[in-house]
């Protein structure tokens, strides 16, 4: 069942047009990254699905029903990109508040604010003021008033990003709790993050939607054969004469590394080593392997 | 209603946290009662600093309530001053720290997260200036003589009146604007701007709410207040329920559009 189906959505700013019509479904129960390089509006976008700043045009759906008329903001959690908190409040406080403005009741909100602050690991911390937190804290309070009503949907706006190795395991952790229990939907830039939990990735670049699928779908059908090989004096020339071999579909030089994407691997193989023997072109390495999600990644996000 | 008395209580603990009430009606209350006290002391003072007793003598010692009128008077200064710039982050500020998206992403209403906030920078204000009215009434009646009661509250239900207006102005200001100084700068040129042109075309401007704080001295002074007396309070009921109107539909657009 979708939970969510996004149609044309569109939010221009001005002239600038952050998000492009965009269409997407999101299953109940997966968990899908948002993937793209800063500036590419993923923030935007996950501002318009929580209701915080209203789409130019297009459409927002939650649930089958058309008739829904129901704040969105009720079954949705949302951790924007920097959360901010009253500095004065504890972090009990601001949980019991959270729970209470999302439509608990008074009791409900303080049991679920203790449960959450003893796994989100805050138990300790619960009393004292959120001026006094460190980032990762923020995070995790962040998270837990994310989830404090229990929503449909978990939106996260760059979760792990702005955290230290240890801050971005606890959160990573947590993440991967948390789809067991609800549908999740959050952006990064880091494609790495997006692999160890997500089911489903959708990759935007200036405001479009550029590759989406499943991550198994995505390695299988883009995973391609590929040659990694350097060699001593390289010369122009001789770049260009790769380039132009029937079985070479792309190729780039990275860090004095010539990466080639091929059609057959074996014949590709055979061909060029051939060649480097027959014109005594001083191999340094010759290694083959598989494009990676990180290559049609990047190679989306500069095409 | 429940998001808004959820918000009033969070509005109401925080100014609790961050000594609003303390130091909003200790100013109030300083402002207030240094008339009396300083008005007692006169011939005091007077001598201290070498002015002859024959001279002193013909300074007209100020009646009660003229002590009490001047006190109100200072309130439309200083006391202006203190609430406006205390409470003109009020939505600015909660804005650009982005601590308002936390309470935005619930599902509470723009109405809501306003009003909350009017009511408590009303409340806070209200408390301030009843206790410095009261305390400078005691302090008159104890050094001087009893103003009667029904000139106390009758001026302080007009003075408040004035002061809930410049409020909601902040309020509106603080949504409309990014910053929070120049919501405070904004709100008290416009305040000063009502105060004077009330005084300067007084008659062309009967209705003007800046002619509310003239009334409250008025009753105090003759017992009751002008002709145009309901015109006005009538006209800045309007103003502060249209502005509050306009602040709500101020930070909906803020949040929404841009």
């Amino acid at each position: 069942m979708n939970l969510l189906s996004v149609k044309e959505l569109t939010k221009r700013f001005g002239t600038n047009t952050a998000v492009d019509r965009i269409s997407f479904k999101l299953e109940q129960g997966h968990c899908m990254a948002l993937l793209g390089p800063n500036g590419a509006g993923k923030t935007t976008t996950l501002k318009m699905l929580s209701g915080l700043l209203s789409p130019t045009s297009g459409a927002i759906q939650m649930g089958e029903s058309q008739h829904e008329r129901k704040d969105i903001r009720a079954s949705i959690g949302y951790l924007p990109q920097y959360p901010a908190f009253f500095s004065w409040m504890s972090g009990r406080e601001f949980l019991e508040l959270s729970g209470k403005l999302a439509g608990m009741t008074g009791k409900e909100a303080s049991s679920r604010a203790r449960e959450l602050l003893a796994r989100v690991g805050l138990e300790t911390a619960a009393k004292r003021r959120i001026g006094g937190y460190s980032g990762g804290m923020k995070q995790r309070l962040g998270l837990a008033q994310a989830v404090v009503h229990r929503p449909q949907l978990l939106i996260l706006d760059e979760p792990v990003s702005a955290l230290d190795p240890q801050g971005r395991r606890e959160v990573m952790e947590l993440l991967k709790e948390m789809k067991q229990e609800t549908t999740l939907l959050f952006s990064t830039h880091i494609l790495h993050d997006a692999e160890e939990i997500c089911d489903d990735i959708t990759i935007m670049h200036q405001g479009k939607i550029v590759i989406e699928g499943s991550l198994q779908q995505l390695r299988r059908q883009h995973q391609k054969p590929q040659i990694r090989l350097r060699v001593e004096h390289v010369r122009p020339a001789w770049i260009e004469e790769l380039r132009g071999k029937p079985y070479v579909q792309d190729l780039r030089v990275e860090s004095e590394q010539i990466i080639m994407e091929v059609t057959a691997l074996t014949e590709a193989r055979q061909q060029l080593l051939q060649e480097f023997a027959e014109q005594k072109i001083e191999l340094e390495s010759f290694e083959t392997g598989r494009t990676t999600l990180e290559d049609l990644f990047m190679k989306a996000v500069q095409g | 209603m429940r998001t808004w008395s959820l918000l009033l209580r969070k509005e109401l603990l925080e100014s609790v946290r961050n000594y609003r009430w303390i130091w909003i009606p200790l100013v109030f209350l300083v402002l207030g009662i240094m008339n009396p006290v300083t008005n007692y002391y006169m011939p005091q003072i007077l001598e201290a600093s070498g002015i002859a007793a024959e001279v002193a003598e013909q300074i007209p010692m100020p009646t009660p309530t003229e002590t009490i009128a001047k006190s109100l008077s200072q309130y439309g200064t200083l006391g202006l001053l203190v609430l406006v710039i205390s409470f003109m982050g009020v939505v600015a500020g909660e804005r650009q720290t982005g601590a308002a998206i936390m309470v935005l992403v619930k599902p509470v209403s723009h109405t809501s997260y306003i009003i909350a906030k009017w009511t408590a920078m009303t409340a806070v204000t209200l408390v301030a200036f009843g206790l410095a009215h009261l305390g400078t009434w005691y302090y008159t009646g104890v050094l001087f003589d009893w103003v009667p009661f029904a000139a106390i509250w009758q001026s302080f239900l007009l003075y408040a009146l004035w002061l809930i207006l410049i409020l909601t102005l902040t309020i509106l200001l603080s949504s409309l604007l990014t910053s929070a100084g120049a919501a405070a700068f904004s709100t008290l040129a416009i305040a000063a701007l009502i105060s004077l042109l009330s005084q300067l075309l007084g008659n062309a401007m009967t209705w003007s709410p800046g002619r509310l704080t003239g009334e409250a001295s008025q009753i105090l002074l003759t017992g009751h207040g002008s002709d145009h007396l309901w015109l006005s309070i009538g006209v800045t009921v309007a103003l502060i329920v249209a502005l509050l109107a306009c602040a709500v539909a101020a930070s909906k657009r803020m949040w929404t559009r841009a």
